[in-house]
């Protein structure tokens, strides 16, 4: 098969429509997240009408659900298209059919927000009830993205058939797998959304299993995460390589991390529920040490980028330890950005493995702490990555290209981003530690002197927030720019190859059977017992409240 | 050195530089940084647990 | 699968650290009692002000310095008929549930911190070395007076 060295037109339009989307969700989203970090500082009250809870739902399910999904979704196609060849035609269809659902769901929910009727936040926890066109929106949502993964793994299964390879190009694998597990991990909140809120918000059941509920939530919880994180370490394994003038440094430890990832990003939901009644403190420290286990893969994605950088450094005749870190492409944005996505990542993980560590959740659990966490991880680590392949990737898709120019801006945002998020994290881990919850509107508790002592960081956010948005405002402008107005060109879509000398990819790493039955198995044997037990003892259900 | 002394020189080498691989230190070193980094916050926040107990 | 030896070394350097973490969390938790709050106690949400201790919630000697509050968490205040004043030193057991939806219990500058699910009991357990002010506040969004839920606790010399 030959390596097609450009994403076909067709399939760059359905690219582009997923795009376009994600970063309109950018723009609102900041524009949400701007607002709530000056309320809570009491630097504004929000005009008439406009609750707090209601742009804080907007925020989490804009950014967190619409702006991630979508640019996954549209990476992906792109990339498939660019190294396994132009989408056939059914899984063509099928991309725009998923794409058309997705965005009627997106619609549904965003309306139902709008006319506050689903202002439960994206977390949506029962027994808080919103409409039911709320629920019907994101299952429709849900739905859109299965279609999607259909064309994918449709594109792939015919691929291979008609190529007889045993092994995929590496970048098709791996979005290959991203979905895999978001088709394990959706079955969760599917099952909740459609057979537990939606009769009950309808009112055709009158209770509702609050702890089932929950449980379900985070079984997809979870993993959710790391679907936001797999297409950021896509890019640093096989992109970013390609940038630097470097190889992959092995395509077989690549594959096996993203195996280990299917299998131990699922049955650890427990660790967002460590506080909880009902749940036994054996079954929350099982899911406790399996959430350790998919840590490791993460270890070695640290030494299988550092390790391509020093290749890479050491090829270009750089000397001495760290010789290699100056040989880097500093001045490229193309690299710039998810590199530093990638530095923050490190402060992100620790933090993470803190959060994951059973009763130490005590300290951090539902403190402003956690919101600075995944504004490290997914608003930073994530999102930068995903702007940096934009620049390349939108010029790609619309025949332009990146000019040294927008080079300089998008380095200037990438930096703006990075001070804007010390300042707002940095504060919002801090005063986490002394106890500040998240998501909540301006508060003094009665002007008490522990949440009186906590408004200087609330004002550190507000200006973290505000450099941050301007960072947004300048993303949207050189976005803008490279879709509708930069210089006709070619851009190119980077796709490192592998290091001479490294092994031949054993084919067990596509043995889609063989992971996907060890993933049923842990699975069941984390939640079996506990959801059993959920189940049999659980209390009477709860009725429907709407406190907003 | 006989030919076949040379020939099996060789071969060790070979054998050598597939073991030991490029050279990584760097990337050692950056990667137990990173490891440092981690194990010091995490016991960090577990001592402000120990002394919250 | 052929693996770099520094790289090799680097995944048994890290992994040992993270067993490291588990092994003392492992043993804090199950050898020393620290197991993060998990009461498996159940009750008809509906009916919370008919079950007994939350038909009357509040302040209850139990032993030498030693107290037992119950706690009925609603939107949006902790609901008890004693004041919230203790001794120093006291040891208190905590014992909350919700009346109607999801809420979260917690105490800044302690480890008292846990989730209150409708249907459920939880409990946790503090001992308050030092006198002062402490605030009990909701951490888990409950409806638009969320930020107003919390309720002053004093620990008195
Ligand atoms: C202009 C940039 C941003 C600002 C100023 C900002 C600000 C904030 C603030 C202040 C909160 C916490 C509010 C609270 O707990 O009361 C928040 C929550 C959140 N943010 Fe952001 N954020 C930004 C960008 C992002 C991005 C890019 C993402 C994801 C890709 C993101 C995802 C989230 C999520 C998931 C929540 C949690 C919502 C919830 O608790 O229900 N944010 N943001
Ligand atoms: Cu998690
Ligand atoms: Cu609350």
């Amino acid at each position: 098969m030959m390596n097609q060295m450009i994403v076909d037109r067709n399939d760059a339009k359905l690219s582009m429509a997923h795009l376009y989307i994600a970063f309109a969700a950018v723009l609102l989203g900041g524009i949400a997240g701007l607002l709530q970090t000056l309320v809570r500082s009491g630097t504004i009250v929000l005009p008439a009408g406009i609750g707090y809870y209601q742009l804080l739902t907007a925020h989490g399910i804009l950014l967190a659900l619409v702006f991630t999904t979508y640019f996954i979704i549209g990476f992906f196609y792109a990339g498939m298209s660019r190294t396994m060849g132009k989408f056939y035609d059914q899984p063509y269809r099928l991309g725009w059919l998923g794409y058309i659902v997705m965005t009627i769901g997106t619609v549904l929910t965003t309306i139902m927000i709008l006319l506050n009727e689903g202002t439960v936040l994206y977390t949506f926890y029962a027994p808080l009830k919103a409409s039911p066109w709320f629920y019907i929106g994101l299952t429709l949502f849900i739905v859109g993205t299965w279609l999607a993964g259909g064309a994918m793994c449709h594109q792939y299964y015919i691929w291979k058939k008609v190529s007889h390879k045993k092994i995929s190009p590496l970048f098709s694998f791996m979005a290959v797998m991203t979905m895999v597990l978001w088709f394990v991990a959706t079955i969760g909140v599917a099952v909740s959304v459609i057979f537990q809120f939606i009769p009950w918000s309808f009112g055709w059941v009158d209770e509702i299993n609050i702890l089932l509920s929950r449980t379900l939530f985070w079984y997809f919880g979870h993993p959710l995460v790391y679907f936001w994180l797999l297409p950021a370490y896509v890019c640093w394994y096989v992109i970013i390589p390609e940038i630097i003038g470097g190889k992959i440094f092995s395509d077989s430890l690549a594959r096996l991390s993203f195996v280990l990832f299917l299998l131990f990003s699922i049955p650890v939901g427990f660790h967002h529920q460590l506080l909880e009644s009902g749940i036994s403190p054996f079954w929350k420290y099982l899911q406790v040490v399996l959430t350790f286990m998919v840590i490791v893969p993460s270890l070695m994605t640290a030494f299988s980028l550092f390790a391509s950088f020093e290749m890479a450094g050491r090829k270009k005749g750089a000397k001495g330890l760290f010789g290699w870190f100056r040989a880097l492409p500093w001045k490229d944005a193309r690299f710039f950005a998810p590199m530093v996505g990638m530095l923050i990542f490190i402060p992100a993980g620790a933090g993470g493995i803190i959060n994951a560590s059973n009763q130490m959740n005590q300290i951090v659990h539902n403190t402003l702490w956690v919101t600075g966490h995944f504004h490290l991880t997914v608003a930073s680590s994530v999102a930068l990555t995903f702007f940096g392949i934009a620049y390349w990737l939108i010029p790609h898709l619309t025949g332009r290209v990146l000019t040294g120019k927008m080079h300089q801006m998008a380095n200037l945002q990438t930096i703006l981003w990075a001070v804007g998020m010390f300042f707002m994290s940095g504060a919002m881990h801090t005063v986490g530690l002394l106890g500040a919850p998240r998501r909540t509107a301006y508060t003094t508790y009665q002007n008490n002197p522990d949440a009186l002592g906590w408004m200087p960081y609330e004002v550190a956010m507000a200006v973290g927030g505000s450099i941050l948005f301007i960072a947004i405002l300048l993303l949207i402008y050189i976005i803008t720019d490279l879709a509708f107005f930069a210089p006709k060109g070619k851009e190119d879509f980077p796709i490192g190859e592998v290091a001479e000398g490294a092994e031949k990819t054993p084919s067990i790493l596509e043995n889609w059977r063989l992971w996907l039955g060890i993933a049923t198995v842990l699975i069941l044997v984390a939640y079996t017992v506990p959801v059993v037990h959920m189940i049999e003892h659980a209390p009477p259900g709860s009725p429907g409240y709407k406190f907003w | 050195m006989g030919v076949l002394e040379e020939k099996k020189e060789t071969a060790r080498k070979v054998v050598t530089t597939k073991e030991e691989g490029p050279n990584l230190k760097g990337t050692m070193i950056a990667v137990m940084l990173l490891g440092g980094f981690i194990v010091l916050s995490w016991f960090g926040v577990y001592w402000l647990y120990l002394v919250r107990l | 699968m052929h693996m770099h030896k520094l790289e090799r070394l680097w995944l048994i350097i890290g992994s040992g650290a993270l067993v490291v973490f588990l092994l003392v969390i492992g043993v804090n938790a199950f050898a020393m009692g620290h197991t993060p709050p998990s009461d498996r106690d159940i009750l008809d949400p509906t009916q919370v002000d008919l079950t007994a201790p939350f038909d009357d919630p509040g302040l209850k000697k139990i032993g030498d310095n030693e107290y037992e509050l119950v706690l009925v968490a609603q939107a949006f205040t902790f609901q008890s008929n004693d004041e919230l004043k203790i001794p120093e030193g006291a040891t208190v057991h905590f014992k909350v549930t919700s009346k109607d939806v999801v809420h979260g219990f917690q105490i800044p500058k302690t480890n008292v911190n846990m989730m209150i699910t409708p249907g459920h009991v939880n409990t946790i357990t503090h001992t308050f070395d030092e006198a002062g002010q402490f605030l009990i506040l909701c951490n888990e969004y409950c409806g638009v007076g969320h930020q107003a839920m919390g309720v002053p606790l004093e620990v008195i010399k």
